[in-house]
């Protein structure tokens, strides 16, 4: 196996296991986040900020997942 | 905050009035739409030849990094050949273009250098350049006489003043030009890598990592004037109190915190350049599937079936919350190294150690 399927093969299911996990962390946040404003819509607001901070904490590990191979590349294919 | 007269209108009318004036030109709307996908595709075609050599429907439209994807290219063939395909603009027409049989570098290798390497910057110059009409449009509004201009920017300085002060507190007055103005050149930059023969700078990592550099100093400044050396060292060592927690404070949680305080940039920067390149190369590579897909019924067709746009919507949603989310947690950093408010409304309530 070359350099260039290794990552053809790694990357998208290296990204894909971060994508579940992230899925997972965001469905939980964001499901705790619609109940708390369901039970509570005069802090609808409020917790709306909170959980788009908390989103973008879970969802920057996926992302982290989808950039490091660019910022690798020159590095992967040498 | 806002003038005398446009005091009257409510945020809901505000929101009912910006509704209208969309109704009222969704005509126009469309008719731009129409023309971006036309563009967009369009130009895709003309910078692209539809297949190489061999027959293969040609993948990348543009590989941006001009040194990677060189040094690649000269000893792995065409391998990174489809890392990154974007939708193409101005420059990279410009650079591609044949006249007579010779492309710009032909004729002015010089300047064609300086586009292809200052591609980002000059764009990120130009929406700069395009934010900075705006302050000179205001220049003649007054609050004595204002106008619907005026209303619309009285809203949106309004949008900003109570979301950072609903973060920050009363005291947060005095940073909101920087994170409005943060707010705006991301937003803008998102909003320009949508509309064809643009390109945001905000795809490009020099761009979110200067922006998050910003970012940095500015907190930490603020931070640092604010609660002063001693109070800010305290407090990145987790305001211990006795010898104990101060040797833990020093010995373990100092090193965490300092940590946390380099990771803070680089989080904001990797994050916001991941999301705007994603979008950018997910939007690239739809519409060279549309072109593709073209050419196999109409072989000489001069534009594409436009795959992308419900990405371009996307796109905007996208663009819209990395900006609001980029700002936001700018501000959360900020409030996290400020100290403590007390709450006057309750009669001075202790202050609260730590987070």
């Amino acid at each position: 196996m070359d350099k260039i399927t290794a990552i053809a093969l790694a990357y998208p299911l290296g990204l894909g296991l971060a994508a579940l996990g992230s899925a997972f962390g965001l469905g939980r946040a964001v499901g705790a986040a619609m109940e708390a404003m369901g039970r509570q819509p005069e802090a609808a607001g409020k917790i709306q900020t909170a959980m788009i901070i908390g989103a973008a904490f879970i969802e920057a590990l996926t992302i982290y997942a989808l950039i490091s191979p660019f910022i690798a590349q020159a590095t992967f294919l040498k | 905050m806002r003038s005398r007269i446009v005091q009257k209108v409510t945020d809901q009318q505000a929101g009912a009035l910006i509704l209208r004036a969309m109704m009222r030109t969704r005509g126009l709307a469309g008719a731009c739409l129409v023309l971006f996908l036309l563009i967009g595709s369009a130009t895709a075609w003309a910078v692209n030849p539809v297949t190489d050599a061999h027959g293969h429907a040609v993948t990348a439209i543009h590989a941006p990094d001009g040194e990677v994807h060189g040094e690649v290219l000269h000893d792995g063939g065409h391998a990174a050949e489809a890392t990154s395909p974007e939708l193409p603009n101005i420059i990279t027409i410009a650079l591609k273009l044949k006249v007579n049989g010779k492309t710009l570098e032909d004729v002015a290798p010089a300047t064609a250098h300086f586009l292809h390497a200052y591609e980002y910057q000059i764009f990120a110059v130009f929406i700069a350049f395009v934010s900075a009409l705006f302050i000179f449009g205001t220049l003649r509004l007054r609050a004595e006489r204002p106008g619907k201009m005026q209303a619309f920017l009285e809203v949106i300085v309004e949008g900003f003043y109570n979301f950072v002060t609903s973060i920050l507190g009363e005291r947060g007055k005095k940073y909101v030009p920087f994170f409005a103005s943060l707010f705006m050149f991301i937003w803008l930059n998102n909003m320009f890598g949508i509309i064809p023969l643009f390109t945001g700078a905000t795809s490009k990592l020099q761009t979110t990592g200067t922006l998050a550099m910003f970012v940095f100093f500015y907190v930490n400044f603020y931070g640092l004037v604010e609660s002063g050396p001693w109070a800010f060292f305290k407090h990145m060592c987790g305001s211990p109190e006795g010898v104990l927690q101060w040797i833990i404070g020093v010995v373990l949680i100092f090193p965490v915190e300092l940590i946390g305080l380099f990771a803070k940039p680089l989080s904001l920067a990797l994050r916001l350049f991941g999301n705007i390149m994603g979008e950018h190369i997910l939007s690239g590579v739809f519409l060279m599937l549309g072109i593709s897909l073209m050419t196999f019924f109409w072989p000489s067709a001069p534009v594409g079936i436009p795959l992308h746009l419900p990405f371009l919507f996307l796109s905007l949603l996208v663009g819209t919350i990395q900006a609001l989310v980029f700002t936001l947690l700018g501000m959360i950093y900020l409030l996290m190294v400020l100290p403590h408010e007390h709450d006057d409304h309750h009669g001075h309530v202790a202050e609260v150690e730590g987070h």
